[in-house]
């Protein structure tokens, strides 16, 4: 696998992609590009492709990319499985977590660790690292106890399901964050709080892919830049003025759309 | 199955040629035992012989009761030099059984004669007829939250031998109690058979946890009738875990005799090679304002098979039941399969039962799930497939065999 971009986190180039169980190309020859440190959002109409857009950067078995190139930190990663990409540093919030009855929340978050870890040549995480991270992370959202006692997800609200996904990367650290819909189900109080979260794993080294719907999480996480996706194709790019004119005045005026 | 042929028999044939093995045998032994034998037998040609054909989920195969060496016991006189030590005068067999109670045991144990002409099941009348242990115990009224404990530990079954233990317990009113059946096991690693006739009364506010767990080894085979009868406002926690073994079969009828009693029951099976293991449960909802619970949880890999044939049955009255039942089942091997058959008997307007079932696969997204955060393909199944059985094992109280339900799920 060759560099694509040194410079660029994350670069896709003329991706197409299918469903694997009918061949349906989802994506039609998407380009997008995201430097390191930068928060990109996607916004678009239901079913234009987004959140499909999420799995096929994360590995997704269903999904097959038919066509197109997709570079993370400098490496080429279309033809790797979700374990490496997500050892790579690639992380996914996902827009409905699934529930594992059984699998307690804080075992599952040191066995990820602990596997990025292994990647990485690193030693498991010591007891006393692994708790300052999660207590930091903890104390960042707004977490209380239970979190730690519960099993993954199970009998989450949709809410606490979501501060959950923005918990695990904050003690994961990924390159790049892909979010889909993390503002999706919350309240006014709870969307601060994972904002907060948000803004927290930003930095020089990394990158953030925030998929929404509304302006309002824009509000509190900035973006470096928006795209509107339709019918699996970027077709308008812009700053964060974009957002305001799409919550004004929907997509019907982009061509395109 | 490695059992030997079960279909394909000519039934006349086999009824003649088993009638006159157990006429031989009953002549010559335990003439005290022969009207109860006569009855079961009789009750058996009336009913028919089971095959694997036509009672699969009510008998399993019965190729161990006919084809094997297991059978020897019951249809042919014990030879010599394996002399029948049992005898109903004596129903306690300290060897075979320990109990344990807090405190001064003593006064707690009361010992009867068991009692067999209540039982209808032929089968079982027949297990019991030729039971090797006896063990009756009386847990009173304690007066307070003291707890008593029974453990039965089975003796090993000696090699292409039966051993059948029989247990009665009777549990007073408001008395609180912890039956463990231990493991049963083989000499090494024998063509054998274990059977467990465990009969419980639950006197009105009576509570008691049943629990079990049986890793049984490869060529075990394992067979179990458990019937329960609660009284008012009794409960009745069951918790096992099984590994199945060559065949186990396992049957458990509770009668929810008295208002407001209630069960629960917590089931997890985890199968490997190709062990094969059928539960074949009825609960029977007699008085109003009971409920019950049932949640199965069956991991299966390889080529193991396992079933749960579930009857709920609400009596004209009894309303106010609620009733669940839920059968999980992950499909790991290539060729395991699963089978589920419930069933609702409902005579009663106002009730609320509930069934449901699903068989597979690991299920995709939540693989996709664990992958997405760095684990292996191998590590994100093992700790599903833990997290699918650790709900169960979690719901065993503390103790040896919640140690041995959590051994079950290895790499």
């Amino acid at each position: 696998m060759s560099a694509q971009n040194s410079g660029a986190m994350l670069k896709i180039d003329d991706l197409h992609a299918t469903l694997v169980s009918d061949g349906t190309e989802i994506l039609k020859g998407l380009s997008l590009e995201i430097g390191r440190g930068e928060v990109h959002a996607i916004m678009g109409p239901n079913g234009s492709g987004k959140s499909t857009l999420s799995k096929v950067l994360a590995g997704h078995p269903a999904y097959a990319v038919s066509g197109g190139t997709i570079g993370f930190d400098g490496r080429r990663i279309e033809e790797l499985g979700p374990t490496e990409r997500a050892r790579a540093g690639l992380f996914l919030s996902f827009q409905d977590p699934i529930e594992v009855p059984g699998l307690g929340n804080l075992d599952f978050l040191r066995l990820a660790l602990d596997s990025r870890r292994e990647a990485e040549g690193r030693s498991p995480v010591s007891d006393a690292e692994f708790a300052e991270l999660v207590d930091g992370a903890m104390s960042l959202l707004k977490m209380d106890d239970r979190y730690r006692t519960r099993d993954l997800n199970s009998g989450f609200s949709g809410g606490e399901k979501k501060r959950n996904e923005i918990f695990q990367m904050a003690v994961l650290k990924p390159k790049l964050a892909i979010l889909d819909e993390p503002d999706s189900g919350l309240d006014i109080d709870a969307l601060r709080v994972v904002a907060e979260g948000i803004n927290s794993v930003r930095s020089p080294e990394r990158s953030i892919l925030l998929i929404t719907h509304y302006q309002r999480l824009l509000s509190e996480v900035k973006p470096d830049a928006i795209h509107v996706l339709a019918h699996g194709r970027i077709v308008k790019s812009g700053g964060p003025e974009l957002a305001l004119e799409l919550e004004r005045s929907g997509y019907d005026w982009i061509e395109g759309a | 199955m490695a059992n030997g042929p079960a279909l394909g028999w000519n039934c006349r044939a086999v009824d003649a040629r088993l009638r006159e093995a157990f006429e031989a045998f009953d002549a010559a032994a335990d003439p005290e035992w022969s009207p109860v034998r006569q009855a079961a037998f009789g009750r058996l040609r009336e009913l028919g012989i089971p095959t694997a054909r036509h009672e699969a989920f009510t008998y399993a195969n019965p190729a161990p009761w006919f084809g094997s060496a297991g059978a020897e016991p019951f249809f042919a006189p014990a030879p010599p030099s394996a002399p029948r030590d049992r005898s109903p005068a004596l129903p306690v067999c300290p060897n075979a059984l320990c109990m344990r109670f807090p405190g001064d045991g003593e006064n707690l144990l009361e010992e009867e004669v068991l009692r067999a002409e209540a039982l209808t099941d032929p089968l079982e009348l027949l297990a019991l007829s030729f039971a090797d242990d006896f063990l009756h115990v009386t847990v009173p009224s304690a007066g307070d939250e003291a707890l008593a404990r029974i453990v039965v530990a089975p003796l090993p079954a000696p090699e292409g031998r039966r051993r059948t233990t029989a247990v009665r317990v009777k549990i007073a009113p408001s008395a609180r109690a912890e039956l463990d059946v231990l493991p049963a096991a083989a000499d090494g690693d024998s063509d054998s058979w274990r059977h467990l006739s465990l009969f419980v009364e639950l006197g009105a506010g009576a509570r008691l946890d049943l629990v079990r767990a049986q890793p049984a080894p490869r060529d075990l085979v394992v067979t179990s009738s458990v019937a329960v009868r609660q009284a008012e406002g009794s409960v009745l926690r069951v918790r096992e875990a099984d590994g199945g073994g060559r065949l186990a079969r396992e049957h458990l009828e509770i009668h929810l005799d008295g208002p407001g009693a209630r069960c629960d029951l917590r089931s997890l099976a985890v199968l490997r090679g190709e062990s094969e293991l059928h539960r074949h449960v009825e609960v029977f909802h007699h008085a109003p304002a009971c409920s019950s619970d049932q949640l199965y949880r069956q991991i299966l890999f390889d080529s193991s098979f396992a079933s749960v044939d579930g009857t709920v049955r609400v009596d004209r009255g009894a309303d106010g039941t609620e009733s669940n039942q839920l059968v999980r089942s992950l499909l790991l091997g290539e060729n395991c399969a699963a089978a589920g058959k419930p069933q609702l008997l409902i005579h009663a307007d106002d009730v609320q039962c509930d069934h449901g079932a699903t068989h597979g696969p690991i299920e995709e997204s939540e693989l996709f799930y664990l992958l997405s955060r760095g684990l292996s393909p191998d590590e994100a199944r093992l700790a599903l497939i833990r997290g699918f059985a650790q709900e169960m094992v979690d719901a065993f109280p503390e103790g040896e065999l919640k140690t041995v339900a959590g051994t079950q799920v290895r790499p």
